[in-house]
């Protein structure tokens, strides 16, 4: 936003200086083409040409004055091999609403890439120490990482909500995915056992805890 | 003092030949010996897969292979996969294409696996995509565009079925 403001601040200022450069009114000049030009005619100087004469350069500040608030919904479809505990993912379809994306590519880039490490949050992930402080998972032999046979592809829906906060409408996207997948797969898999009697498995969800859990809930049961 | 031994390793295309330690691994060799450095190192621990590249066509990780080993054989990396910016190698240009990369720690290796999936199995399904880079880690894209991309490779070379 402040690149953003800073820009419409320097064209202003370049058009000024046009303007006595060129003896016009600074409502007739526009910027484009790296030019400030007189509307309608030929008659211009370039952006380089003004700064050469003297430095073109603003600073500006923006504060949005309070927090935007992006949004979104992510549904998991997982399943969950009663016998040995392994949670599988199937599906994921997620809503992530940024408001106006400039550039959809690294938009979806970033949702998938949270999707991943937020499934991956509930079902792998995880920093363990011994008792002695020493840790345990310091490797990627010890440490649970998603390659792609432990994922499924993504389904993304899109939704554009404009914040009033600032003059893009733009919102936050890069977390989006690590916070709304977690919560979902993790939901997803409690829901799969509890027709058992589950309630609860910590994060993540290995298989060694969803087998705990369900013969520690099956157990209770008899 | 340390012995060393002669190796004669062709690195796309290029004969290459040092004295080296026996215990220098194909990777540091590569990437300081050759001095060619897309192939990048990320665990050293034949996890991760950054630093895949083909070994007389198959494709190795090159952390895991000591120079002494590729003795008087070919070695490819990213490097020389394709004939220049303007003429990428099918595969790299179905990554750019779906972009299939953010950070691009991964991309050399994940392309040089790529490489050597399409050449054993031409048109994988998506499962096969999956299972056949589990040992190329990627933190940033979640596989999705890196599976696109492999697919739309298989799509682009055609070949035999
Ligand atoms: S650096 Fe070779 S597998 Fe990670
Ligand atoms: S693109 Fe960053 S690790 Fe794969």
């Amino acid at each position: 936003m402040a690149v953003y403001k800073a820009a419409g601040e320097l064209a202003e200022l370049a058009k000024q200086r046009a303007a006595d450069l060129l003896e016009a009114s600074v409502d007739d000049l526009e910027v484009a083409d790296g030019r400030v030009g007189v509307r309608g005619t030929d008659t211009g100087v370039s952006l380089a040409d003004l700064a050469a004469r003297e430095q073109l350069k603003v600073e500006t500040v923006f504060d949005s004055g309070a927090a935007s608030f992006p949004f979104g919904a992510h549904v998991a479809v997982v399943e969950v091999d009663v016998e040995s505990g392994k949670a599988v993912v199937d599906r994921i379809v997620t809503v992530d609403d940024a408001g106006p994306v400039l550039n959809p590519l690294l938009a979806e880039g970033q949702r998938h890439g949270g999707i991943a490490q937020g499934i991956a949050q509930a079902l792998f992930e995880e920093v363990v120490y011994d008792e002695d402080g020493n840790p345990l998972t310091a490797t990627f032999a010890d440490y649970g990482f998603p390659s792609a046979a432990e994922l499924p592809s993504f389904t993304l829906v899109d939704m554009e909500t404009p914040t009033p906060l600032n003059p893009l409408g733009a919102k936050g996207i890069g977390e989006a995915g690590t916070i709304g997948a977690t919560p979902a797969v993790q939901s997803a898999v409690v829901d799969a056992v509890s027709h058992l009697g589950v309630r609860h498995i910590d994060m993540p969800a290995t298989p060694l805890r969803v087998w705990t859990a369900i013969q520690a809930a099956t157990e209770g049961a008899k | 003092m340390t012995s060393t031994v002669k190796v004669q390793i062709t690195v796309n295309g290029q004969p290459t030949s040092a004295d080296v330690e026996p215990r220098l691994l194909l990777a540091h060799y590569v990437r300081d010996v050759v001095g060619i450095k897309a192939t990048n190192i990320g665990c050293d621990t034949t996890s991760c897969g950054a630093c895949t590249v083909l070994l007389d066509g198959e494709s190795v990780k090159s952390c895991t292979v000591l120079a002494v080993q590729a003795d008087q054989q070919e070695v490819t990396t990213m490097e020389g996969l394709s004939p220049s910016p303007d003429e990428l190698h099918p595969v790299a240009a179905a990554f750019r294409q779906e972009h299939g990369l953010q950070c691009g720690f991964c991309t050399p290796g994940m392309v040089m696996a790529t490489v050597s999936l399409l050449a054993e199995n031409p048109h994988p399904t998506e499962r096969e995509v999956r299972e056949n880079l589990e040992g190329n880690l990627c933190r940033c894209t979640g596989y999705h565009n890196i599976v696109r991309a492999v697919l739309a490779a298989a799509e682009a070379q055609g070949g035999d079925s």
